[in-house]
C-alpha cells in the first residue's frame, strides 16, 4: 500500500508570510523554553538557527520580529489544509502536530499514473502558500520519516525508497531516548542496520514497543489510522455590489446562495430543516433570521418562497451590505408512507403548510391544542406543537364524559348579568401542591341572550364566567 | 344600471355569437359562460352545486338539502357563544384531515373536544394580529389539501375575498366557515351557504339567508336538547332559579 506524507515544517510562519511577505527577519519562539522553532530566510541569513535560545537569537539583530508559537493555530491550519486537499483525495489522516498522511493506492485508479496524481496535489498546495516536505512510502511511518528528513522526490520504487530509508540515522526515528541509546549501545546506527535484524531476534533483546514500531515501519505489521471526515457545514456569504435598502432586491442574490445550497445538499442526498440567514447591515450588529421548514427541504425555490415570507415581515435598520447563509443541521430524506389508494389532494404536506404559516406569521402563531392530566380547567387544555402526523386511533375512554365548554376565556371574567342555572354544581378543589390551588363550584348557566355559560362560584361566593358553550 | 349594462353585455355577446352559430349552440355557449341560471333539478352537471356533507344533525340536514356544501364557503352570522361551534363539531369530527381555527375569540378547549370524542391532533390554531394575514392563512390552509375545514373568525369580508376563499376551498377540497357577528355590511357574499343563528328559549333559530342551488327556506329551530344533549334542560323550572343562589347553596 502506497502512502504519501506531507510534512509542514513552518505552518505558523507561512501564515504570517501570506499576510506580509516583506523580508523582515522573523522567528517563532516556543513559549515553554524560548527556543527558536521557525524562522524565515532573512532571519536565517542573520545567523539564527533552529533550536537556538531567544536571547542568542535576538543578539544577532535588533530588528528581529519575534512571535510566540501557537499550537492551536497550527492545528486549525492543518485541518484547513486537510479540508482543502479533501476535494482531490479521499483518505487523509491528520498526523499531528504538523503532517498529513494520505493513502495513495486507492486514488491511483482515478489517475493515469502517480505523476499525474502528484501534479494535482501539488497544484492544490501551491495556492495555500505553505512550505512542505513530502515523500511516498510503503508504510505510513516510512513515508513520514522520509518526508520529515526532506526527501522530496516523486518516487514509488520499493528498492530505492528502502535504500533511502536505510540511510537515515537511528536518531531520526520516533523512538524514546532510552530506546535510541539502547540501539546505539549495540552498535546499530542506521535504519539499514536495524532492518538487518529479524523481528524475532529484535523481540528477544528489546521491548515489545520497539518491535511494534519497526514492524510498522517495514510495513509488516498493520498500522491503524483514522481518516479525516470533513464537517458538514454549509456557509456562504455574498457581499452585495451596492447597499440595499429594500429587501425585495435581495431575492436575486439570495436565490444564488440557495441554489448553491441545493447543489450542496443534493450531492450529499440530504435535506435541511432550518437555515440561518445573516443580514449584514451598515454599522450595526448583523441580523440573524432563522427560517424553518418542518419536513426538510433542499430545493432552492421552496426555500426562497419561505425566505420571502420571512423577509416580508423583517424591518431593516440600516442599509444592507452583505448576506450570509449558514446551515449546520441536516436530516435524511424520509420516504412518505401514505395510503396508495386514498385520493391525494394538492401537492402540499402538513409540514409544508406549517412551515409556510410559521414563516409568514411567526413561529408561535401556529399551535396545536392538547389535553394534560390536570383537573384545573385552565391547565387541562394547553397549546402545543402542531401535530404533523395523523394520530393513531385511540380507544374510547371508559370514564364518563365531562361537560366542558368549547371556548375557555383567557381571563376569567366576573359575572355581572342575571343568569339562570341549568346544571351543576361540579366542585373542583385541587392544586394545593403548587400554590395555585382552586376551590370552585362550576355551573352551566344561561344568560338573557340564551347563551350557555360556564360559571363558577369561588370560596368567597363570588361568581365568575370561565367559558362559553359555543 | 348595472343590470342594464349586464343585459347590454349579454346582448352584445349573443349578437356576435349568433352570427357564427345557430341557436342550439347558442344556449350551450351561454350556459358555458355561466350566464344562464337554472333551477336545482334541471341544472347541468357542470353547474351542479358541490356535494353535501352531513352536519351531524338530522333536522338541519333535511333543512339544508343534505348538509353543508362541500367544498364551499359557509357564512355563519351569530353572536359569539350561541352554539355555533357545537353546530360544526359533528362535521369536523367526521373528517380525517385537519381543521384549522383562525383567530378564535377565546381559547379552544382541548378538554371539551376530547370529551366529545374528537382527536385534538387534528386541530390547529392560528392567531394573527392583522386581519389580512388571517385571510391569507385561511386561503393557504384551504388550498393546501391537508385541511378539511377552516374556521375563520373574521368581521369584514369583501366580495372578492369571499370569492378567493371559495376558489381555494374548491382547489383543496375543503370547507371554509366564516364566523361573524354584528354583520352590518350589506350585499350578499358569493358564499355557498349563509346562515343566521339566533338563540331562543326553545333552541337555536336558524335562518338560511342563502343556499346556493336551493329554494328559499322557512326558519327552523334546532332544539337545545339536540345541540347539547349533555346539558339536562330545566325548561320546566325556568321561572325559579335566578341569581343569587341562596336556594342552590342551601340545597
Amino acid at each position: 500500500m502506497l502512502w504519501l506524507y506531507l510534512h509542514f515544517p513552518q505552518l505558523q510562519l507561512d501564515g504570517l508570510l501570506v499576510q506580509d511577505d516583506q523580508l523582515v527577519p522573523t522567528i517563532i519562539v516556543s513559549g515553554r523554553n524560548n527556543m527558536v522553532m521557525q524562522l524565515n530566510a532573512s532571519a536565517h541569513k542573520l545567523g539564527v538557527k533552529r533550536g537556538m535560545g531567544l536571547g542568542a537569537a535576538s543578539s544577532m539583530s535588533a530588528s528581529l520580529n519575534v512571535y510566540e508559537f501557537k499550537a492551536s493555530y497550527e492545528q486549525k491550519r492543518l485541518l484547513e489544509l486537510a479540508q482543502w486537499l479533501y476535494l482531490d483525495t479521499a483518505e487523509i489522516h491528520l498526523s499531528k502536530p504538523c503532517g498529513l498522511l494520505i493513502k495513495v493506492s486507492n486514488m491511483l485508479s482515478l489517475h493515469t499514473d502517480l505523476a499525474h496524481y502528484w501534479r494535482i496535489i501539488k497544484a492544490r498546495l501551491v495556492t495555500q502558500n505553505v512550505q512542505y516536505h513530502f515523500s511516498f512510502g510503503y508504510s505510513p511511518l516510512a513515508a513520514q520519516l522520509l518526508a520529515q528528513s526532506g526527501f522530496n522526490r516523486l518516487c514509488d520504487d520499493r528498492v530505492q525508497l528502502a535504500t533511502e530509508l536505510g540511510k537515515l540515522p537511528i536518531s531520526s526515528l520516533l523512538l524514546s531516548e532510552r530506546q535510541t541509546l539502547q540501539l546505539n549501545r549495540v552498535g546499530i546506527h542506521t535504519v539499514q542496520a536495524l532492518f538487518g535484524i529479524p523481528l524475532v531476534e529484535l523481540g528477544r533483546r528489546f521491548d515489545n514497543e520497539l518491535v511494534q514500531y519497526v514492524g510498522r515501519l517495514q510495513g509488516k505489521l498493520h498500522h491503524p489510522v483514522e481518516f479525516y471526515q470533513p464537517p458538514e457545514v454549509f456557509e456562504r456569504e455574498i457581499t452585495l455590489l451596492y447597499e440595499l435598502e429594500n429587501l425585495d432586491y435581495l431575492i436575486k442574490p439570495l436565490f444564488k446562495l440557495l441554489k448553491q445550497l441545493e447543489v450542496f445538499l443534493r450531492l450529499r442526498d440530504k435535506l435541511t430543516s432550518s437555515i440561518a440567514l445573516v443580514l449584514m447591515q451598515r454599522d450595526i450588529e448583523p441580523l440573524c433570521l432563522t427560517i424553518g421548514c418542518a419536513h426538510g427541504e433542499y430545493r432552492a425555490q421552496k426555500w426562497l418562497d419561505l425566505c420571502q415570507l420571512v423577509l416580508a415581515r423583517t424591518q431593516l435598520l440600516a442599509p444592507l451590505q452583505a448576506v450570509a447563509l449558514k446551515v449546520d443541521k441536516f436530516c435524511e430524506p424520509q420516504a412518505h408512507s401514505e395510503d396508495l389508494f386514498s385520493e391525494r389532494i394538492g401537492t402540499m404536506t402538513r409540514a409544508g403548510l406549517l412551515s409556510m404559516l410559521q414563516a409568514k406569521l411567526g413561529e408561535e402563531s401556529v399551535f396545536g391544542i392538547q389535553t394534560t392530566p390536570d383537573a384545573r380547567p385552565e391547565y387541562a387544555s394547553v397549546r402545543s406543537e402542531p401535530a404533523l402526523h395523523a394520530a393513531p386511533a385511540k380507544p374510547p375512554e371508559h370514564t364518563a364524559p365531562l361537560l366542558r365548554p368549547n371556548l375557555l376565556f383567557n381571563e376569567i371574567q366576573p359575572l355581572n348579568d342575571k343568569v339562570i342555572l341549568l346544571q351543576g354544581p361540579e366542585r373542583i378543589s385541587t392544586g394545593w401542591w403548587d400554590g395555585d390551588d382552586i376551590e370552585r363550584d362550576y355551573f352551566v348557566a344561561q344568560d338573557r341572550q340564551f347563551r350557555q355559560l360556564w360559571v363558577f362560584r369561588d370560596r368567597q361566593k363570588r361568581w365568575f364566567i370561565h367559558g362559553v358553550f359555543s | 344600471m348595472i343590470i342594464l349594462a349586464l343585459l347590454v353585455m349579454i346582448y352584445n355577446t349573443v349578437y356576435i355569437y349568433s352570427k357564427v352559430c345557430d341557436m342550439a349552440n347558442l344556449i350551450d355557449f351561454l350556459q358555458h359562460q355561466n350566464l344562464v341560471w337554472q333551477g336545482t333539478d334541471n341544472a347541468p352537471l357542470s353547474q351542479c352545486v358541490s356535494e353535501k356533507h352531513s352536519t351531524g344533525y338530522e333536522a338541519l340536514d333535511n333543512h339544508l338539502d343534505g348538509g353543508f356544501p362541500f367544498p364551499g364557503v359557509v357564512d355563519m352570522q351569530s353572536e359569539t357563544g350561541v352554539g355555533e361551534l357545537q353546530l360544526l363539531l359533528p362535521f369536523i369530527r367526521s373528517q380525517t384531515r385537519l381543521c384549522v381555527m383562525i383567530n378564535p375569540p377565546a381559547n379552544v378547549n382541548a378538554h371539551a373536544l376530547m370529551h366529545q370524542n374528537m382527536s385534538t391532533e387534528l386541530i390547529w390554531g392560528v392567531t394573527t394580529s392583522k386581519p389580512i394575514e388571517a385571510l391569507w392563512a385561511a386561503e393557504q390552509c384551504l388550498k393546501s389539501g391537508v385541511c378539511s375545514s377552516v374556521l375563520l373568525w373574521h368581521q369584514e369580508v369583501q366580495i372578492h375575498q369571499a370569492k378567493r376563499l371559495l376558489l381555494s376551498a374548491q382547489t383543496g377540497q375543503s370547507m371554509c366557515c366564516l364566523l361573524r357577528h354584528n354583520v352590518v355590511q350589506g350585499g350578499a357574499l358569493p358564499v355557498s351557504l349563509s346562515m343566521q343563528l339566533v338563540p331562543s328559549s326553545a333552541g337555536l333559530n336558524i335562518k338560511v339567508n342563502k343556499l346556493k342551488g336551493g329554494w328559499a327556506k322557512p326558519n327552523m329551530t334546532l332544539a337545545w336538547s339536540l345541540l347539547w344533549p349533555q346539558i339536562v334542560s330545566h325548561s320546566e323550572s325556568l321561572q325559579g332559579q335566578v341569581l343569587p343562589f341562596k336556594q342552590s347553596v342551601s340545597r
